[in-house]
């Protein structure tokens, strides 16, 4: 009975189902091992292929955030759990939080930032939210949700004829926030999402304030912006804990020319009413 | 079999593991890029992929009123070899072609225009596909440009050439950089399949650069020791002839006429048949020949030129060595 698979040193042949393939020509002791290295280079020529991305994204602390998907705080519909932070706020501030709150919520008309940041409300706003930003995590994460709801509802996007001093002004207010807490806030698990929803919000507005009106482009903002982002996040191959973070959430980010293009992009993706701008 | 020959062979078969080997170990380094954390890291399939559809295509094309020529591998080796030569194509088109956007396809269009051509003297379409030694540098040219790119991307500038505006700079304005220069060739990382934490350029250009040596030595060394193995073989068959009949076959059909004659590349039984069918054929035509030149006559009054004469004084002395010694003829001068 003939054998399925085997190797015939009289006849230097190979014995595949049945049919003889004749490997001549070659000493017969050597010609297993010497087409085995082949079939094993061969094969490792093709498996290194597939080797993955080797990504450092910094692992987030087990215990479970005080306030469940904090990033919902930060969406087009966090308003309605805006109230779940009261709690966490001072007694001290509670007070007047929770009249921030509602005054920024039911803000209507898409005032311009920078106008209503400047009256009465605006200079109150800015006051507790610094306040906010100086205290425990959860204020912190209180400060950031007045931030986004107030995005919502103002308009900071430059027109046509430009002024993008709105835009700066709120991607000063993101950068100081994210200067106190985007190094601490990685491992953090109430503030991992939202600083790195607060990065895409500070690359976009700057983007914004940099494209400006068609006739107004402004320069240093990039400038600066870049360098805030080139501090907080790093650059290809020397990430921060908090680049690295960013990557592994929003990996289109540095995959453009400017890295404010690239977070623009991503607000587009995932906070599209923002992108959009106020449009009440 | 003899043994002198059974060496022959046995060198032959080994220069095609040996290119084989070339082939891959090439394939390797080039399947791999290094990120810039230190990690090595794939390159993917998607270039791979294009590399094989070049190299199919190529095969295809160069085929194209030439079915006839087409021979399959006869053995495990001639296979292994084929097999090396189409995946060595593939690997360096992976590693050549710009992996995205327009330049991609016109790049490829070209390489299989390319590939299409085959030197029909290099091998039998059977031991694989062919390649010149003007494609191994367009492949190299392709693969500088490559090389350009990737280290623009390295850079994070993510376009082929950046011009500045010459006259812009002396407006007295302050205009953002995106008026005052102009971007050529723009690309993007998932364009080239980058590793997300950027790229080491020093280490992947020497893993690159080695591999393309490597694959390129190994796609012309395979190409001889094909063509020497497919010798080995008829060898063997014309050996298998009593020594004095072998002889005249290896006189009748010189080595160096082998392949034109399409002897390369056939099975065992119609290698015999095509060695005999040539023989006779020869033999026959020099038998022929042999008669007109002893039957043909003239007049030498009518050899007006020169050029008449020397080929009739050639006759005349094939006549005399034709002749049977005993006949008591002379030696031509």
């Amino acid at each position: 009975m003939r054998a399925w698979f085997g190797w015939n040193p009289l006849v230097e042949s190979v014995v595949i189902c049945r049919g003889t393939v004749p490997i001549t020509m070659t000493p017969p002791t050597r010609l297993p091992v010497q087409l085995l290295a082949t079939a094993v280079l061969a094969a490792s020529a093709l498996a290194v292929r597939a080797i993955p991305d080797a990504t450092h994204a910094p692992a987030i602390s087990d215990v479970e955030a005080s306030i469940a998907r904090p990033e919902q705080l930060l969406g087009a519909a966090g308003k309605r759990r805006l109230p779940e932070l009261d709690e966490w706020v001072s007694e001290s501030r509670q007070g007047r939080f929770v009249a921030l709150r509602r005054e920024v919520t039911s803000l209507t008309g898409c005032p311009d930032l920078t106008t209503w940041l400047n009256g009465p409300e605006g200079l109150e706003f800015g006051r507790l939210v610094d306040e906010l930003t100086r205290g425990t995590s959860e204020e912190a994460l209180a400060a950031l949700a007045l931030e986004f709801q107030l995005a919502y509802r103002t308009t900071w996007k430059p027109g046509l004829f430009g002024g993008s001093a709105a835009a700066e002004r709120l991607g000063d207010r993101l950068g100081r926030w994210l200067d106190a807490h985007a190094a601490a806030a990685v491992g953090d698990p109430l503030l991992h999402y939202p600083a790195l929803a607060a990065c895409v919000l500070y690359g976009a507005v700057m983007d914004a304030a940099f494209q400006g009106g068609f006739f107004d482009q402004s320069d240093p903002s990039r400038t600066r912006a870049e360098r805030r982002l080139s501090e907080l996040l790093g650059e290809r191959g020397r990430f921060t804990e908090l680049g690295a973070a960013l990557l592994n959430r929003y990996p289109g980010v540095f995959e453009v020319s400017r890295p404010t293009a690239g977070l623009a992009a991503e607000l587009r993706l995932w906070f599209p009413a923002l992108a959009r701008g106020c449009d009440d | 079999m003899t043994e002198p020959s059974r060496a022959t062979e046995s060198s032959s078969a080994q220069r095609v593991l040996w290119s084989t080997w070339l082939v891959f170990a090439g394939g390797l380094l080039l399947g791999v890029q290094r990120q810039a954390t230190g990690e090595w890291v794939g390159t993917g399939y998607v270039a791979l992929g294009v590399g094989a559809v070049v190299a199919l295509f190529g095969l295809v094309f160069s085929l194209a009123g030439g079915w006839s020529e087409l021979r399959v591998p006869r053995d495990g080796l001639s296979l292994l070899s084929a097999a090396a030569g189409f995946a060595g194509i593939a690997f360096l088109t992976s590693a050549a072609l710009v992996p995205g956007g327009n330049w991609m396809f016109a790049e490829a269009a070209f390489l299989v225009l390319l590939l299409a051509k085959r030197d029909t003297r290099a091998a039998p379409v059977g031991e694989g596909p062919t390649l010149r030694m003007g494609a191994i540098l367009v492949f190299a040219a392709f693969l500088l440009f490559r090389l350009w790119l990737t280290y623009q991307g390295s850079q994070h500038r993510w376009a082929a050439i950046s011009i500045d505006l010459p006259l812009v700079p002396f407006l007295p304005l302050d205009l953002p950089s995106s008026w005052t220069t102009i971007e050529l060739g723009q690309f993007s990382a998932a364009e080239f399949g980058f590793p997300r934490v950027g790229l080491d350029f020093s280490s992947t250009v020497l893993a690159w650069g080695a591999g393309f040596a490597l694959c390129a030595a190994g796609l012309w060394l395979r190409q001889r020791a094909a063509l020497e193995y497919e010798d080995d073989r008829i060898q063997a068959t014309i050996e298998e002839l009593p020594p004095a009949l072998a002889d005249l076959v290896q006189r009748v059909l010189p080595e160096e006429e082998w392949m034109t004659l399409g002897l390369h590349g056939l099975s065992d039984r119609r290698r015999r048949k095509r060695i005999s069918q040539l023989t006779e054929a020869r033999i026959t035509r020099a038998v022929d020949l042999h008669r007109n030149y002893l039957t043909c006559a003239w007049s030498g009054a009518l050899l007006a030129s020169e050029f008449e004469r020397s080929i009739a004084d050639s006759v005349q002395r094939y006549r005399l060595l034709a002749e049977p010694r005993d006949a008591g003829t002379q030696e031509p001068a």
